[in-house]
């Protein structure tokens, strides 16, 4: 497939899975009766549906592109946005403004500054043992499953009544999507920085020693994709907590797809992760409605076959 | 004219042990130098630190007369190519795109590489040997495939210095020759190379000059000087005989069944 087609087909996707997340809700009317103008639907549609829709996306984007990012730095097919800790971090500081019963605004700050502390750490110990590869995801793993630990105390001292908003924050929550300014921001941002360093992020996908031999400066390289990967994961968690399984699998499947050089890969992972985050958004809170299902559990259910089914058809090295 | 690369009094060490010390060592245009040594003698490490991936212990090196310390990364990767003993693969990826990488720090940085690029990637495909096999996955060619695919990004990176870590290591006897034959080649047209084998009788057939590393002791020279049978045995502290009309002869241990 050529490339030019292959992003048409990823975008025309994402289109429609947001005319989708438009027009499906718990709730029977949708865009037609939007566009006969019934007022009932023009909220729907425009003051529910839309916002979601496009949260959504971009936490799908950031995360999809997070994920593209990390399997470079790590030189690892496991690689994802969560692998480092950041999200643990996120985690911990999204429990605790919770417990306190802070204000949604807080929850979201504290997550996101929970997720720079974790990043700080990180960085600090892998800049003292010269950002290897396999250190750097030793550190992470290892500062991950402190947070995990960290985490279960918190649920486990916590007061009951704290207890279902905390789980729901835990396995991510698009249903309250605020203001989707920052996600957007930081995920056109991402894009484009990521987009400039296509071509030294396909030579370091061969290994440190092979991009450093074709003239990258793979030290400062290292440093960039590490904030880089760190700030599009803080941006996602931050906007709707953990939401598993899209920055392990969407970036394989853009790969699975064709698109191996990252000048097509990092656009084609955002366009499908943003649309595949949509379409299980718009799934949880209709599959069972009016019950709305925590959207990591679609991400999950899809990924987790997908992801085992491309693990056994990967050609051994 | 200052030669393709030089070196003043340059030590090595590996895990506080030396491996060489006050190495000075001059690689002229045209010259194609065979780096021979024992396990563990620090073939690797002096062509990691050569092409500048592992830092110097003491002493200069200097690429085009210009010290390699302060080159940025692009401008060291115009002048110089490396071929690493390995070549991982971990994700998927068009044998086209792997060789085209080569073109990498010819091209501004936000410029994909175009159609004179792909012909140069097909051309060098073609030279090892790998042609019609340009849109084949790098995770499907076997260990040798591989390592020619790297030699084509070589080919296709042409700096005018080469640094090659065992490139025969992988191949059956008719690729080591394609791969031996295609180095003369470009040392002829003016191309220098250093590069570290295994067999002695290659470098003897393929180099101009030879740089034996033994045991913390260096020697560099023409392949005249130092390719007796009597300097390698020395070397690899096995006795070689010569045989055959010569020259070059041709080295062999005890005649005879394994021992």
């Amino acid at each position: 497939m050529s490339p030019a087609r292959l992003l048409g087909l990823l975008a025309l996707f994402a289109l429609a899975a947001l005319l989708l997340a438009l027009d499906w809700g718990s709730h029977p009317d949708g865009l037609r009766q939007w566009l006969d103008g019934d007022p009932l639907a023009h909220t729907l549609v425009l003051e529910l549906r839309l916002p979601r829709a496009l949260g959504a996306f971009a936490v799908g984007g950031l995360l999809a592109l997070a994920g593209v990012v990390m399997q470079v730095l790590l030189r690892n097919p496991l690689g994802d946005p969560y692998v480092l800790g950041v999200s643990g971090g996120a985690g911990l500081g999204a429990l605790l403004a919770l417990w306190w019963a802070l204000p949604a605004a807080w929850t979201a700050a504290a997550a996101c500054a929970g997720a720079l502390v974790s990043m700080l750490l990180v960085f600090a110990l892998a800049a003292r043992g010269g950002w290897g590869a396999t250190r750097l995801l030793l550190t992470g793993v290892i500062l991950a499953s402190g947070w995990t630990a960290l985490l279960t105390l918190v649920l486990a001292l916590a007061p009951a009544a704290r207890l279902p908003g905390m789980l729901f924050w835990l396995m991510g929550d698009l249903s309250d999507p605020g203001d989707t300014g920052p996600a957007w921001g930081v995920l056109l941002g991402g894009l484009a920085l990521a987009l400039a360093l296509a071509r030294p992020l396909d030579l370091l996908l061969r290994g440190e020693a092979q991009a450093a031999v074709l003239g990258v400066d793979v030290s400062r390289l290292h440093r960039g994709l590490f904030l880089l990967g760190s700030l599009l994961t803080a941006a996602a968690v931050t906007q709707a907590g953990g939401i598993g399984f899209v920055g392990l699998v969407v970036p394989h499947l853009a790969r699975l797809a064709g698109a191996t050089a990252h000048r097509l890969l990092i656009p084609a992972a955002v366009l499908l992760g943003g649309g595949l985050l949509v379409l299980a958004d718009t799934l949880a809170r209709t599959l069972l409605a009016p019950r709305q299902l925590p959207v990591g559990v679609i991400t999950a259910g899809l990924g987790v076959p997908l992801f085992l089914w491309l693990l056994n058809r990967r050609p051994r090295p | 004219m200052s030669p393709l690369l030089s070196t003043h009094g340059l030590t090595l060490e590996r895990g506080g042990r030396v491996l060489f010390q006050a190495l000075d060592l001059r690689i002229e245009a045209g010259q194609c130098w065979g780096l021979l040594g024992r396990n563990g003698a620090g073939k690797t490490s002096l062509l990691l630190t050569l092409s500048g991936l592992l830092p110097a212990g003491a002493g200069e090196i200097r690429l085009a007369g210009r010290p390699l310390a302060t080159m940025d990364a692009r401008a060291r990767a115009r002048r110089l190519g490396m071929l690493l003993a390995e070549q991982p693969a971990e994700f998927p990826l068009p044998l086209r795109e792997a060789v085209i990488a080569g073109r990498h720090p010819h091209l501004p940085p936000w410029r994909a590489p175009g159609p004179d690029d792909r012909r140069r990637a097909l051309a060098a495909i073609e030279r090892v040997a790998l042609g019609g096999r340009e849109g084949h996955n790098v995770q499907t060619l076997s260990s040798g495939e591989r390592q020619r695919a790297a030699l084509a990004t070589l080919l296709v990176q042409d700096p005018p210095l080469l640094l090659l870590d065992e490139p025969t290591s992988h191949q059956d006897p008719r690729e080591q020759e394609r791969v031996l034959g295609l180095i003369r080649g470009l040392t002829r047209r003016g191309r220098g190379a250093l590069m570290s084998l295994h067999d002695p009788n290659q470098a003897l057939r393929c180099c101009t000059h030879l740089l034996l590393l033994d045991g913390g002791r260096t020697r560099a020279g023409a392949v005249g000087d130092l390719g007796s049978a009597a300097h390698l045995s020395e070397l690899y502290a096995l006795k070689l005989h010569p045989v055959g009309g010569g020259p070059p002869p041709l080295l062999i241990p005890e005649d005879g069944p394994c021992p």
